[in-house]
């Protein structure tokens, strides 16, 4: 028999104390011995659904007439009773009232949806770590802030002589988000975990916490000499199935055996500048070189703040006591000589300590990213929040208008105005409650569908999306303010009600008066309108950035990138291997195989000094700088004025003078103006590791401009050499014909037997990465299009509800004129007639409103403008037509209204 | 005449009768669970849980049955169930109702046997 789990759920909880406590684990057990074989939630719900039936039945009572029912309910004075009436009204009309929560959860639904995933991404605190106000990370920058070099290992001994001396409580460092090899049995291909190898009290500085085991000692940390690891929960669940034996066991990272020693508690690390981080494996600082054969600097230490002492006065403290030690190792970094070289001095001692509050360091480029998207969306639900509510209050106007007799009665009998609009409040309380609910579990569903999409290339994944507590308090708060929006109107107008008209009258009620209808229905209408066409233009640009040119026919290459590092493999093993791949590439059938270090699709640029002979001076320029095989301009498509590389020179590209280059159309354009580039030669820096040679250089092509990276903006100066060395890293390019499928099965197939255990860290076609830089854009206008959908669903229901009610209302009206001879299509036109003049001003306004908010979703458009045309005409017609498709239903009903039954209701 | 001159608490309903007579027919150690499924088993009869409880309560009450709190699962904080057993005024009244539908059933069909109905049928005709 499967072990039955000890505990029931807290939904279970809860409902058991409902019943009477000497019956509580009697209930709890059984439920538990019966519950069959669901499994998980579904087996909580419905335990805790059992339970509400039986400690139902302990309450209830039996009436005389042997019939069951519960206890009748306690008089409450004032607030109560209304809160009870309240209750019972909404409970009496459960479509009615459905019907309306429905609507406004879809709206807070929605505001929630976005709420959680930027409070995902950007708001929330970092999962795992302890106060992180308190925390603070330190920079090595130069006075003016421009230039930063990173602290070396050498550097934190010094660092943390001069944090103590300042205050701070414990420093500590890490490094640095590596990707590391973690073997699995059998030779197969490893899986890849982001690392950080630690100092000591890293985990204390933090607070992390362990689910399991222990963390890593000081002694651990800082020496190495043992190899131990600390893992996540993500990766104690995804290797070890979530057992508690895991402490104790070996993992192989890189080919070195660890010993896990502990899980730790929701803890991730963190990324640049998000809250959500990705590290799985934390290895002691010591051990670096020995893993990855390389002493890297760290990233930025980090300290704690003590209470009651202020940033500034602990930097002030640090600098002094960083300047007074003696003998400080120079923390000179590739970026501090590159600095020197051009023209920055930079002395021992000109950089030092800064202290900045937090963990996440600023950079503001991320953060507005995703901040702007954030005010968009937020924006466009608000304005779906803003049509529900329109909806709501025009549902609840109507029941208002069906009470008007009974609300005239209170008056009457000497109930005050204040009552009754207290009354009606508190509805719209408990209609907010219920929609809140509901609302939050229509927020999970949204976030569900862009589980999977990236808010920005740069960020990560949005793969764990939760519901926190700031979440709650959000969809808390956003269901008061609807409250507000929608409840307070119908609230007011009901303690308005004209007592004797509402008696006077055989029972028609016009509490609603058609003005306040009509214009709920053009807020609709313009409401959607600038949604509808704000979601159009986001799909077209979209479009447009999907199929603009990029400079190369990426449509069949397929990236294939090793990291023959991890193996351990020197730089001629490694070189080796690539040119072993390739040969199999081309064995296999591939014929167009190339290799490009680095990636093409990469952003990053750097600084090239050149000098051409029309310069008086060495000048700067941002070039990206790519070492190629000679087939690459082949393989990729790229126009080529001139010749590529030959072999010969591909082989002697290290030590040949001059050294031939290929440059695209911009730099080419750049350096020599509309002289023809080819043959022409002129002076560069070339870097080789931390040094730098003077080279000529002799241009043999000139290549079409490729938008490498974000496919915005202009393209990019770049030069292209035939160099090997740094073919470590580099990226393989394959083109083929067949399917995209079989062919990267192809390739795994001749990596493996080039080398089986040769981890393999790339393989995907070429335009998926692509697609990957345009996640913005994707995201925007996937959840633009949702919201867009949503609001013309409302506002469809919107129309369909006003309309009924009219034809409910003026159901004598139309039966006199059908009696007096009006055909059906004479009715129907009335109506219709009326619909379309109110969506027209519904589309006049809505085009002035997205006219003024055009100017924000401009930043955000390629290749077409704000207000184009086709789309805002497609978007008018679109409405129109849905306003007359919603009206058509109800208005065929005025047209069937038998006068003889309506005249005689009077 | 002494047992049906008992008072009310006595008397037992229907589905009293037969919570208890499952209760009697499990022997020691009877709980919601088997006496729910007992019940189905032999008579069709698919009790709701919470009826169960609350008559197994007021059998108790009225001295017809006996509880106790069984041993608690074996994990730290497990939960002791509540077991029940008949006591002896239980068999009592479920005889005495035995009884009762005997006495009141001489002369109709229900007294007599199956076999013999349809005699008693033939002798009016």
């Amino acid at each position: 028999m499967a072990p039955i789990r000890p505990h029931a759920g807290p939904f279970t909880r809860l409902a058991l104390r409902l019943a009477p406590r000497e019956w509580r684990e009697s209930v709890e057990r059984d439920l538990l011995e019966e519950a069959p074989a669901r499994v998980g939630i579904r087996r909580d719900i419905w335990i805790a659904w059992q339970t509400l039936r039986v400690a139902a039945r302990f309450r209830m009572r039996r009436r005389a007439d042997g019939r069951l029912s519960l206890p009748a309910p306690r008089r409450l004075a004032g607030l109560g009773a209304d809160m009870q009436l309240a209750v019972r009204t909404l409970a009496r009309r459960p479509v009615s009232t459905l019907a309306i929560a429905g609507t406004l959860a879809l709206g807070i639904g929605a505001t929630t949806a976005i709420y959680t995933v930027f409070n995902f991404v950007l708001f929330r605190p970092i999962p795992g770590v302890v106060d992180d106000a308190r925390l603070v990370n330190i920079n090595f920058l130069t006075a003016d802030r421009h230039v930063r070099t990173s602290a070396s290992r050498s550097t934190l001994p010094v660092l943390r002589d001069a944090a103590s001396a300042a205050g701070l409580t414990g420093l500590a460092a890490a490094c640095c988000g590596t990707e590391l090899a973690i073997g699995a049995p059998a030779g197969n291909q490893p899986t890849f975990e982001r690392t950080d190898f630690v100092s000591s009290r890293y985990f204390e500085v933090l607070g992390v916490r362990t689910r399991l085991g222990r963390l890593l000692s000081d002694d651990e940390a800082d020496t190495g000499f043992q190899n131990v690891a600390v893992i996540s929960e993500r990766f104690w669940r995804a290797k070890f199935d979530g057992q508690a034996n895991a402490v104790g066991r070996t993992i192989d990272v890189n080919g070195r055996p660890f010993i896990v020693i502990g899980v730790t508690d929701r803890f991730r690390g963190w990324g640049r500048s998000t809250p959500v981080g990705e590290t799985d494996l934390w290895l002691p600082l010591g051990t670096e070189r020995a893993v990855t054969g390389d002493d890297s600097y760290t990233n930025s230490p980090i300290a704690r703040l003590p209470a009651g002492i202020s940033i500034t006065s602990v930097e002030q403290q640090m600098r002094v006591a960083y300047a007074r030690i003696p003998q400080k190792p120079s923390p000179k970094s590739a970026a501090e000589i590159r600095a020197e070289a051009l023209g920055r001095p930079a002395q021992n001692g000109a950089f030092m300590p800064f202290v900045d509050p937090g963990l996440l360091t600023q950079s503001a480029y991320l953060n507005n990213i995703a901040l702007r998207m954030y005010w968009l969306l937020m924006a466009a639900v608000a304005l779906l929040l803003v049509l529900a509510c329109a909806n709501a209050a025009n549902l609840l106007l109507a029941r208002a208008a069906q009470r008007e007799r009974d609300t005239a009665v209170r008056l009457a009998i000497g109930g005050s105005r204040w009552r009754i609009t207290r009354q009606f409040l508190i509805e719209s309380i408990g209609l907010s409650a219920l929609a809140g609910g509901l609302g939050l579990l229509t927020a999970m569903l949204m976030t569900m569908t862009v589980r999977g999409m990236r808010i920005s290339s740069n960020l990560p994944e949005l793969r764990n999306v939760e519901i926190d507590g700031r979440v709650i308090a959000f969809c808390v708060l956003v269901s008061i303010t609807t409250v507000l929006l929608f409840g307070l109107l119908p609230a007011l107008m009901a303690s308005r009600t004209d007592i004797r008209g509402a008696l006077g009258r055989s029972g028609r009620s016009v509490a609603s008066p058609h003005r306040l209808r009509r214009g709920l229905v053009v807020v609709q209408i313009a409401l959607s309108l600038t949604l509808v066409i704000g979601a159009g233009v986001l799909n077209r640009s979209l479009g447009n950035l999907l199929s603009a040119d990029l400079g190369a026919d990426l449509e069949r290459v397929i990236d294939l990138e090793l990291k023959p590092s991890l193996l351990g493999y020197n730089d001629a093993r490694a070189k080796q291997v690539v040119e072993d791949t390739m040969d199999g590439l081309r064995r296999a059938g591939f014929r167009d195989v190339a290799v490009s270090y680095p990636n093409p699709l990469t952003l990053n640029g750097s600084t090239l000094i050149v000098k051409t002979a029309a310069m008086a001076a060495p000048q700067k320029k941002n070039a990206l700088q790519s070492s190629v095989s000679p087939d690459y301009f082949h393989v990729m498509h790229i126009p080529l004025l001139g010749r590529t590389f030959t072999e010969a020179e591909r082989h002697e590209a290290d030590s040949v003078n001059p050294l031939p280059v290929v440059l695209s159309t911009t730099l080419a354009r750049d350096l020599f103006g509309n002289e023809p580039a080819i043959g022409l030669s002129f002076e560069m820096e070339r870097w080789i590791g931390a040094q730098s040679f003077p080279t000529t250089a002799l241009v043999v092509g000139v290549a079409g401009d490729i938008r490498s990276g974000a496919v915005r903006d202009a393209p990019r100066a770049e030069i292209y050499d035939a160099r090997r060395s740094s073919w470590r890293y580099g990226a393989i390019l394959v083109r083929s014909d067949d399917a995209i499928g079989s062919a990267m099965d192809q390739i795994r197939r001749v990596v493996r037997t080039v080398d089986p255990a040769l981890p393999i860290t790339t393989l995907r076609p070429l335009k998926d990465e692509v697609a990957e830089d345009l996640s913005e854009d994707r995201m925007l206008a996937r959840l633009s299009a949702i919201v867009a959908l949503l609001a013309a669903l409302l506002a469809a229901t919107g129309v369909i509800s006003v309309i009924s009610q009219l034809v409910v209302e003026r159901t004598r009206d139309f039966g006199i004129r059908t009696a007096l001879g009006a055909s059906a299509g004479d009715i129907l036109g009335y109506v219709l007639k009326g619909v379309v003049a109110q969506s027209a001003l519904g589309i006049a306004s809505g085009l002035g409103l997205y006219w003024g908010a055009s100017r924000w979703i401009a930043t955000r458009l390629y290749g077409l403008d704000a207000l184009d045309p086709v789309t805002i005409a497609a978007a008018v017609i679109a409405l129109l037509a849905i306003a007359l498709a919603a009206a058509f239903m109800p208005a065929r009903r005025a047209t069937r209204i038998d006068p003889v039954l309506a005249l005689r209701a009077e | 005449m002494s047992n049906m001159a008992r008072d009310d608490a006595a008397r037992l309903g229907e589905v009293e009768q037969l919570v208890l007579l499952a209760v009697w027919r499990i022997g020691d150690e009877a709980y919601a669970v088997p006496v729910r499924s007992v019940i189905e088993a032999e008579t069709g009869i698919l009790l709701s849980r919470g009826s169960i409880y609350i008559t197994l309560d007021r059998l108790e009450k009225k001295g017809l049955v006996e509880s106790w709190f069984g041993d608690p699962t074996a994990e730290p904080g497990g939960k002791a169930r509540r077991l029940f057993r008949i006591l002896p005024e239980g068999t009592g009244a479920l005889r005495s109702a035995r009884r009762a539908i005997d006495r009141l059933a001489v002369g109709t069909p229900l007294a007599e046997g199956p076999a013999t109905s349809a005699s008693a049928k033939a002798r009016r005709r």
